[in-house]
């Protein structure tokens, strides 16, 4: 959506008009949604994560100062929600994978094994630390970005950065040294 | 390349190669229809903002402010100015008349309408068929919910309460849906009475739920319930109630949960309950 274009339908939602606001809402929402499930790993919690972020959105429009921020605002409210969530299941779903026995081992490309490995090491970590690393490397978010959408100061975000980084690469070595026989593995947290 | 540029790389790799997921549509229609219910929060800090001013004319600005304040209080202190034809602290404007409004939940199986209560600022949680979901936002403390009213058409019981993927157990009636209640391990039904929701007869009770065990670890009694009730729900203290009436032959639960103090919340749920009235 052009810029203006947008900054002019941000003006007219916070103002009560729920087309204009629909029209923002529809433009965000696969994005939200996505982002969402990226966080949580659920597609059902993404769903209800998203759903409260748009209310959440169009009740407090009128407190964005700056139109231009839409995105920003909309991803924090994001962040929000899905803590929130989380907050209110306060448990991760049991995850059981069963990891590859031997002599089972799947025809898979290294491309693949390599997704794997990330995604393992991603559900290992915790909501703050994967959080973080969606807004950075799926969206794409600068420093300062990252610190707008997380609420906190950007020499913060650097540093919560620094560690998610670091809590991704110790799950991932952790998973290498895991024994390659069949197994199961559960987490509760 | 360094260990941390190495992630990096790979997980922007990963990223780029994930399938991007669009939302169901429901999820942006449930969203509108509810910001149709749903007002806008006043933002109270834009008319004390300077925006442009700087310098001197925000000054002068300030300076007025205070002129005006001033004087509004000398006036008042000396009797000045005219007469008042009220009484101290008596609006001259005439208050708004509170209307109740009547909204449907058409996302539900079986649609009602309802009319929410003037006191309390309630919202959504999840809409579809099989439930329907209000809350209280900020009700557990700045953006945490903790006190719901969920109607669930329930689909039956559960074979195994404690198991997710247990096979139905058919309940022919609302009574008998509050007797196999009694028969789910964790849960103690208490203070049972009879009511009326919607000029239908209806049984309600107090539940009283135990902390996940390694033998009931989910704790998901109807056939509907997508996932385990979740533990701070099964916290001592969390006030649980469930009202079960029977809608043109299907069974519908209301729940009321609070996972903190309740009083007057119990109070709205019943207003917000007795609202109910279902399509037929």
């Amino acid at each position: 959506m052009e810029r203006g274009v947008q900054a002019d339908l941000v003006r007219r939602a916070k103002r009560g008009d729920r087309e204009a606001f629909a029209v923002l809402a529809a433009g965000s929402v696969d994005r939200l949604y996505a982002t969402a499930r990226h966080i949580l790993r659920d597609a059902e919690l993404a769903e209800e994560a998203t759903q409260d972020a748009l209310v959440r959105a169009w009740r407090d429009l009128p407190s964005l100062r700056d139109p231009d921020r839409l995105d920003a605002w909309l991803y924090r409210l994001l962040v929000r929600a899905c803590v929130d969530l989380r907050r209110r299941v306060r448990r991760w779903r049991t995850e059981l994978t069963v990891l590859p026995g031997e002599g089972s081992e799947p025809d898979r490309t290294s491309e693949l094994a390599d997704r794997d490995q990330i995604e393992r090491g991603l559900r290992r970590l915790s909501d703050a630390q994967r959080t973080t690393l969606v807004l950075a490397f799926y969206l794409g978010f600068s420093h300062g970005e990252l610190a707008e959408a997380l609420d906190i100061p950007v020499g913060t975000a650097k540093s919560r950065l620094h560690y998610a980084i670091q809590a991704l690469r110790a799950a991932i070595e952790a998973d290498d040294r895991a024994p390659s026989v069949g197994g199961r593995e559960g987490r509760t947290a | 390349m360094t260990a941390n540029q190495d992630i990096e790389r790979r997980l922007v790799a990963f990223f780029e190669t994930e399938p991007s997921a669009r939302a169901p549509g429901w999820v942006l229609e449930s969203a509108l229809s509810t910001i149709e219910t749903t007002s806008q929060r006043r933002d109270l800090l834009a008319p004390w903002r300077f925006p442009t001013m700087n310098g001197l004319p925000r000054l002068a600005a300030v300076t007025m402010a205070a002129v005006i304040v001033g004087a509004v209080g000398f006036l008042l202190a000396t009797g000045g100015g005219s007469p008042s034809p009220t009484a101290p602290g008596a609006s001259p404007t005439k208050r708004p008349v509170p209307t109740p409004s009547f909204f449907t939940a058409s996302t539900f199986g079986r649609p009602f309408t309802y009319v929410l209560p003037a006191d309390v600022q309630i919202d959504y949680g999840p809409r579809n068929a099989t439930s329907f979901e209000f809350r209280v936002p900020d009700s557990g403390g700045p953006g945490v919910s903790a006190w719901f009213v969920v109607a669930q058409a329930i689909g039956g019981g559960r074979e195994n309460p404690c198991s997710l993927t247990s096979t139905a157990l058919p309940l022919a009636s609302a009574q008998a849906a509050l007797e196999y209640l009694k028969t789910v391990p964790t849960v103690a039904v208490k203070s049972e009475s009879a009511a009326v929701i919607d000029g239908r007869d209806a049984s309600s009770a107090v539940l009283t739920l135990s902390p996940g065990t390694v033998d009931c670890p989910n704790l998901a009694f109807w056939m509907t319930d997508a996932e385990g009730v979740p533990d701070p729900f099964r916290d001592p203290g969390v006030y649980a109630r469930v009202a079960l009436l029977d809608v043109d032959g299907e069974t519908i639960a209301i729940h009321t949960w609070a996972t903190s103090q309740a009083s007057d919340w119990v109070r709205w749920a019943d207003e917000l309950i007795g609202s109910f009235h279902f399509q037929r």
